[in-house]
């Protein structure tokens, strides 16, 4: 047997060393160490603006270019929009984001749900479809927004525009885009192709953990379909539709890209959801200091629903 | 039919119910036959036409914007669906867009640029995450319940609420209309779903492996670089993708930090384009958009393992 | 080569709430297989990881070969480690695998060599040192992480369950291959299972763990036959132990269907060691034999026979304690026999209720009641009742 050279005293000289100290002992050192990185940037870029730039902007009449040198205005800014002159188009599109939630976040549910279910079946060719189911997931929400925009168009290109015209009244002078209420379902249509992947990705990984037994011990038993899906399906996917639901309701009330690329807002104010109001009023009004206050009122509703969140994503974490 | 009978009778004598009901399944299945049958008859039907509907539906925009990227402005208006095989004529090949849409607009900086930031980004926010995530799932230090917290609830803060604060910062810091500032900004938006990302497959491996690499003669550390981060790669992969994807999307960082030509990336570039030159131009907005799209899509064809995963892992699915 | 020796070692969790291991000593002489076992959360992994340096104890000392090694790092104690599930690096070869623990040590690359090809031809994985974990066998992966262990020639050899993922055939030519290595390294081992008949098969020393506390260290024959606890007792043999909870008054056990005279030699000693008049006798199943109604002890019902080959086991119930019995298989008792039920007594055990065993019989005289026909051809040692409460190591009846 071939042996490692080796002294008697192979403890006797282990005295542990100081960096051994430093990591073995001092293992907080270490993990505050590889937190390192992350922390610096969200503090610099995420915590540090927010609280200070953000919080403070709101109070100070902020445009660019100044045309005084940003005072401060004190709740100027808050009551412009609460109870002054910005208090109609903040209730409106309050309204209108509640309204593009209620609309599109079931609309998701449903077709991502019924595509999982699709793309669970055996079928040739299986793994193609099921990446294809992906395409609106993978274009950018800017480029989806502007090929459907196209399609919405009052032209012989508008594609969406001559199917739905014959049923719908729909005004030749501005198409889709540009009419309300069908601006809404223009964006509607985009937003709900291009982002509907993700909860078909997810509901598919959870329709295929659903241990097969289930489905056989059910159809022994005499269960048909509908009864299969409710009694099996639905139950096995319960969290998961909570947890999706939720992160894409906090997702969809900030999201600008599509809203932006279909309609830019309008008609006049139509679609100018939340995320959308801020963002015309900081970049295209350059009103900077209202902007930031309308961003507070929206952070004090969404933290809420980020908290309940965290808190559910974190609790085996302890 | 009278084996069944039998069998049936029988059943009600026999409280553990063992072999009749094999017998009874064959029996419901002979007397389902009569009728229109899920399984058989209505299931494979729908299954096609669903799939057939799910596929078009998911195609035809991308289908759009490439047939007509490939077409004379003209051609869009006389036949905006036609198959451009068809419709492709060659002496029309100098006016189109894909031959002219570099000349015309500076596509080739975009398109660099929107590389450069999105590698960047990917590439900064992995290595900061897989160390956060590591420290999160296996060291111990203090406060390390309230840091996770704060490192991923970004994951769902709404990225316009940040947008102006953050324009003021890079301007403070100079970082307007450079890289780095979008790098920077979009690496801290894509950071907290990454550390949430890596830490669940971090808890995920058995303890055992830093255990047994420790046992071996390594220390914490070196079991992390040498046992863990190999594994890890399929992980790594995941979130670099997801990071690099985030960056080539998104539209409002970008549109705020980089608003000259040369340091904007393609997602701004479209709408500037659509607000300039919507109907004059349509054949570059058609070629610019599927290119902006090709490249995710591409990722998502070749790398669909890995985005799909990190995607999941996100929902819920796996914890 | 080197022993370890535990002193007071203590170990919590979650800032002192759970006391994982509590001031255990045990000392683990070189060369020895030790085999730590107990039920599960009953410390044998702490102690091992504690052993293993993967663990800081909370207090007490751990000592290899005479230095303190308490607060070494794992890569410093020179121990190797087979661990339940392996833990085979999964990006490495099997080669890589085998190699790494040297790597980490600077050796060179010829006695990296030179060690790996002996390790895996000593484990029969020769052919095997170009695959990765994942490609192996469950029984494989097992022969890698021993010669993974072996490679380094530690000084220490700890094992985590290995053999709790193997199936039943596996397992019995392993324990075998255990403990040949083990033999051939001579090296101080520490095993730690859950399963009984694992540790009396292959420990030269058994360690039965309970609540984080060593209840009895002991070669296995000295477990069995004269456990020091009623937890030992319980735990180790199978099928396992019968408890009669009885009462002693004077010099009369009784039982609620039974009652006899004990010897003075017995009862005294017995009085002494226990708190009240409650204690509890144990009696191994094969000391437990049929006879005729009216012959035995008590009277009761077959109720299941299990055949096991050579013999069987006869379940009963006494009370409304069900009993076991092992009978040659020879023996003449069906399903439902009334029968009457003796007791080879110099192989029971008295225990107090509280745990610890107040004493072993072994004595020549038989209690004064018919203790059946067995009863004459047990051999005794002929000396009077002897209290066994300092671990003699008498161990046959």
């Amino acid at each position: 047997m071939a042996t490692i050279e080796q002294d008697d005293d192979r403890f006797g000289a282990s005295q542990r060393s100081f960096l051994d100290r430093i990591l073995e002992e001092y293992g907080s050192l270490q993990g505050l160490l590889f937190l390192l990185p992350t922390l610096t940037i969200l503090s610099v870029i995420v915590f540090y603006p927010m609280l200070v730039n953000g919080l403070l902007l709101s109070f100070k009449q902020f445009t660019i270019p100044p045309t005084v040198a940003d005072p401060w205005v004190g709740l100027e800014n808050y009551k412009y929009w609460l109870i002054g002159g910005g208090q109609a188009l903040f209730v409106f599109s309050l309204k209108m984001t509640l309204l593009y939630e209620f609309v599109v976040i079931p609309l998701d549910l449903v077709v991502a749900l019924a595509a999982a279910l699709v793309m669970n079946e055996a079928m040739p060719a299986r793994p193609l479809w099921r990446g294809i189911m992906l395409a609106g997931y993978a274009s950018p929400p800017i480029a989806a927004g502007l090929v459907f925009a196209t399609m919405e168009q009052a032209a012989t290109y508008g594609v969406i525009y001559q199917i739905l015209s014959p049923i719908f009244d729909i005004p030749a002078g501005g198409g889709m885009t540009a009419n309300s209420p069908w601006a809404f379902w223009a964006i509607v249509l985009a937003k709900v192709w291009r982002d509907f992947g993700f909860m078909y990705v997810v509901f598919l990984a959870g329709v295929q953990s659903v241990p097969s037994e289930l489905y056989e011990i059910a159809k022994v038993d005499g269960a048909g379909p509908v009864q299969r899906f409710r009694n099996i399906t639905l139950p096995h996917l319960r969290t998961i539709i909570v947890t999706v639901v939720m992160i894409r309701t906090v997702f969809t009330v900030g999201k600008v890209a599509i809203p932006w690329a279909v309609t830019k807002g309008g008609p006049v104010n139509y679609t100018t959801f939340l995320g959308v109001a801020i963002f015309k009023q900081a970049f295209i009004n350059w009103s900077m200091g209202r902007a930031a206050a309308l961003g507070m009122i929206f952070a004090v509703m969404v933290v809420p629903l980020i908290l309940i969140w965290v808190k559910t994503e974190t609790e085996d974490f302890s | 039919m009278n084996d069944e009978s039998i069998q049936t009778g029988d059943t009600t004598t026999r409280a553990d119910g063992g072999t009749p009901a094999v017998d009874r399944r064959e029996f419901d299945f002979e007397s389902s036959e009569n009728g229109l049958n899920w399984e058989q008859h209505i299931k494979p039907v729908a299954k096609y036409v669903s799939l057939a509907v799910l596929v078009a539906v998911m195609l035809f925009p991308v289908y759009y914007a490439f047939a007509n990227s490939l077409k004379t402005p003209e051609q869009i208006f006389t036949s905006p669906l036609g198959i451009p095989w068809v419709t492709f004529d060659p002496a029309a090949w100098s006016e189109m867009a894909w031959n002219t849409m570099w000349e015309a607009f500076p596509f080739v900086e975009y398109t660099l640029a929107t590389f450069i930031v999105s590698v960047g980004t990917a590439g900064l926010a992995t290595v900061s995450a897989v160390f956060a995530a590591y420290a999160f799932a296996r060291l111990d230090f203090p406060l390390k319940n309230t840091l996770f917290v704060l490192s991923v609830a970004g994951f769902l803060f709404p990225v316009v609420l940040l947008a102006i604060p953050i324009f003021v910062l890079m301007q403070q810091l100079g970082l307007l209309n450079t890289y780095l500032g979008m790098i920077l900004a979009f690496t801290a938006f894509t950071l907290p779903y990454n550390v949430w990302l890596l830490r669940g497959f971090f808890e995920d491996l058995p303890d055992n492996l830093e255990e047994s690499a420790r046992v071996d003669g390594c220390t914490q550390i070196g079991a992390f670089f040498r046992v863990i981060l190999p594994l890890s790669r399929p992980a790594l992969a995941s979130v670099f993708l997801l990071a690099f994807l985030l960056a080539w999307h998104n539209y409002v960082m970008a549109f705020i930090i980089g608003s000259d030509e040369l340091h904007t990336t393609l997602a701004p570039a479209l709408i500037e384009l659509k607000g300039t030159f919507f109907v004059a131009n349509f054949h570059y907005i058609m070629a610019a958009t599927f290119l902006t799209m090709l490249v995710p899509m591409l990722m998502y064809m070749y790398l669909q393992k890995y985005l799909v995963e990190g995607l999941t892992s996100g929902g819920g699915v796996k914890g | 080569m080197v022993d370890a020796k535990l002193t007071d070692v203590r170990k919590t969790f979650n800032d002192g709430q759970v006391v994982a291991i509590d001031d255990i000593d045990l000392h683990i002489e070189d060369g020895e297989l030790l085999v730590l076992v107990g039920p599960s959360g009953c410390g044998k992994s702490t102690t091992m990881r504690c052993i293993a340096g993967l663990e800081t104890p909370n207090g007490g000392t751990i000592e290899f070969g005479g230095h303190e090694v308490t607060n070494l790092p794992p890569k410093d104690r020179e121990v190797s480690m087979v661990f339940q599930n392996y833990a085979l690096y999964p990006s490495m070869t099997v080669y890589e695998n085998m190699a790494f623990g040297l790597k980490m040590r600077g050796a060179d690359r010829e006695t990296i060599d030179e060690q790996v090809r002996w390790a895996a031809e000593t484990m029969e994985i020769g052919d095997l040192l170009d695959r990765y974990p994942t490609q192996l066998s469950g029984g494989q992966q097992q022969r890698v992480a021993l010669g993974r262990a072996i490679v380094r020639d530690p000084a220490i050899f700890l094992l985590d369950e290995p053999l709790s993922n193997l199936d039943a055939k596996l397992r019995a030519v392993m324990r075998t291959e255990i403990q040949e290595l083990q033999q051939e390294l001579d090296v101080a081992a520490v095993f730690v299972t859950h399963d009984q008949e694992e540790a009396m098969s292959m420990g030269d020393r058994i360690a039965v763990m309970n609540a984080g506390r060593i209840e009895q260290v002991a070669p296995p024959e000295e477990i069995y036959h004269d456990p020091n606890s009623l937890f030992v007792a319980d735990f180790i043999g199978s099928p396992a132990i019968n408890f009669f909870e009885c009462s002693l008054t004077g010099t009369t056990i009784d039982h609620d269907v039974f009652s006899f005279d004990l010897p003075d030699s017995i009862a005294e000693p017995l009085a002494a060691g226990l708190d009240g008049d409650q204690v509890v006798i144990g009696i191994r199943p094969e000391d437990l034999g049929i006879t005729d109604p009216g012959q035995g002890l008590f009277d009761t019902r077959v109720e299941v026979i299990e055949p096991m080959g050579d013999r069987k086991i006869v379940y009963m119930d006494v009370g409304d304690r069900r009993m076991e019995a092992v009978v040659p298989s020879n023996a003449a008792v069906e399903e439902g026999d009334d029968i009457g039920v003796s007791v080879n007594w110099p192989n029971s055990h008295f225990f107090s209720p509280s745990g610890p065993k107040v004493l072993k019989w072994v004595h020549a005289e038989d209690p004064s009641v018919e203790a059946g026909a067995d009863t004459g051809e047990f051999v005794t040692d002929g000396g009077d009742g002897r209290i066994d409460g300092d671990d003699t190591g008498e161990v046959d009846g």
